[in-house]
C-alpha cells in the first residue's frame, strides 16, 4: 500500500503544474491563435468600414442626382448652366411658380450647395463629397449646346461623381437624364 | 491502525483521481477551445461576408434604379420630339457610371397591343439590369429595375423638336 501511494505521489508531483517548455508552447501557440484571430477581425472590420463608407458617398452621389432630376422635372426653363464642366458647374433653373433653383459644385470642399429663391438666396449644402458635377444639355431638335441657346435646352444628363477611398482611388458617378418638359416656351415668347 | 490505512487509502484514491482527471483535461481543452472558437468565428465572419454581399447588391441597385429613372426620360424625351417608335439597348448610361455591366433595354411603341394609342400616345419602358453574365440580354438571376410610363403626343413640341 505504502509503495503504491509513493508511486502515485511521485508520479502527481512529476505532474504537478507544467514544465517551462510546455508553458512557451502553450503560450506561443496561444499567442499565434489570438493573433491570427484578432487580425482576421481587424481585416474584417476595415474591410466593412471601408464598404460603409464606399456606399455612403454612392448613396449621396445617387441621392443628389435624383433631387436633381426630381425637381428640374418640373422647370419651365433653364436659366443658367456650366455645360461640360465637371468641377465648379452650376445649374439654375425656373419653375412655373418664377421660382428659381440653383445647384453649385463647390470644388474646392467636393460639396453641392443649393438654393431656392423664394425661400433663402443663401445657398445650403446638400450633398457631400461630391468631386465632381457635370451638366450635358442637349436640344430638342439634336443640335449642338450652344450658351446662347440656354433656353433651348430640353434635356439635361447630370453626373455626380465621386471618388472612393482605397489604395487605388476609384471614380464612380451617378448619371440620369431629365425632360425639362419646357415645351411651347419658345412659341409663346 | 485501521484509522489510518483508511486514511491511505482515502488519499490514494484521491490522487489516483486527480490524476486520472487531469489526464483527460487538455484534450478536452484543446476539443472545447476549438469549439468555441469555431462556434464565434465562423458565424461572425459569414455575417461579414454576407453584409458585404448585400452591401454589394444595394450599391448596383442603386445605380440600377438611377440608370433606369434617367433612361425613362431620356427615351421619353426622344419619342415626344421626334414620335419615332424604337427598341434597343444603352450601354452609355452603365459605362458613364463606372459599372460597365449595367445594361439598359428599351422600347417605346404606341401599338394599342402595348397599350398606345397609333400616332396619340406611345407607351415607353426601360429596364436596367446587371449583366453579370455578359450575354447582353436578362437573366432571371440578374437584378432588374424596370420603370415605363406614356406619352402623348403634342403637335406644338412634335413642330419645336423639328425646328419648325
Amino acid at each position: 500500500m505504502k509503495n503504491r501511494l509513493c508511486k502515485l505521489s511521485n508520479a502527481c508531483s512529476q505532474r504537478r503544474g507544467y514544465s517551462l517548455l510546455e508553458l512557451i508552447v502553450a503560450m506561443s501557440l496561444l499567442t499565434v491563435v489570438m493573433t491570427a484571430t484578432s487580425s482576421v477581425l481587424r481585416t474584417s472590420r476595415q474591410v466593412w468600414e471601408a464598404h460603409e463608407a464606399d456606399l455612403t458617398r454612392l448613396q449621396t452621389a445617387h441621392a443628389l442626382v435624383r433631387h436633381i432630376v426630381r425637381e428640374a422635372r418640373e422647370a419651365r426653363e433653364v436659366v443658367a448652366v456650366d455645360a461640360d464642366r465637371p468641377i465648379g458647374a452650376r445649374l439654375t433653373v425656373r419653375l412655373p411658380d418664377g421660382d428659381e433653383l440653383t445647384w453649385r459644385h463647390d470644388g474646392s470642399a467636393s460639396r453641392v450647395l443649393f438654393a431656392r429663391s423664394s425661400v433663402s438666396p443663401s445657398p445650403e449644402v446638400v450633398a457631400e463629397q461630391i468631386d465632381s458635377l457635370e451638366f450635358r444639355p442637349a436640344l430638342i431638335d439634336g443640335s449642338a449646346y450652344q450658351p446662347s441657346r440656354v433656353d433651348r435646352i430640353q434635356e439635361l444628363t447630370v453626373l455626380a461623381g465621386t471618388t472612393l477611398p482605397r489604395e487605388t482611388p476609384v471614380t464612380r458617378s451617378a448619371v440620369a437624364s431629365v425632360w425639362l418638359r419646357a415645351f411651347g416656351r419658345n412659341r409663346k415668347e | 491502525m485501521r484509522p489510518v490505512r483508511a486514511n491511505q487509502q482515502r488519499a490514494i484514491t484521491a490522487v489516483e483521481r486527480s490524476s486520472r482527471n487531469r489526464a483527460g483535461v487538455s484534450l478536452l481543452e484543446l476539443i472545447a477551445a476549438s469549439t468555441i472558437l469555431a462556434l464565434t468565428l465562423v458565424p461572425s465572419l459569414r455575417l461579414m461576408r454576407d453584409s458585404l454581399k448585400v452591401s454589394r447588391q444595394i450599391e448596383v441597385r442603386e445605380c440600377l434604379a438611377t440608370t433606369a429613372m434617367g433612361a425613362l426620360e431620356h427615351q421619353a424625351q426622344q419619342v415626344a420630339a421626334e414620335w419615332k417608335m424604337a427598341s434597343g439597348t444603352d450601354r452609355s448610361y452603365g459605362q458613364l457610371a463606372g459599372y460597365p455591366q449595367v445594361v439598359v433595354d428599351f422600347e417605346t411603341s404606341d401599338s394599342p397591343s402595348q397599350g398606345g394609342l397609333r400616332d396619340s400616345l406611345a407607351v415607353v419602358s426601360v429596364s436596367a439590369f446587371e449583366d453579370q453574365n455578359g450575354n447582353g440580354r436578362r437573366d432571371k438571376a440578374e437584378a432588374e429595375v424596370a420603370f415605363s410610363t406614356k406619352v402623348a403626343r403634342l403637335q406644338s413640341y412634335s413642330l419645336e423638336g423639328s425646328g419648325l
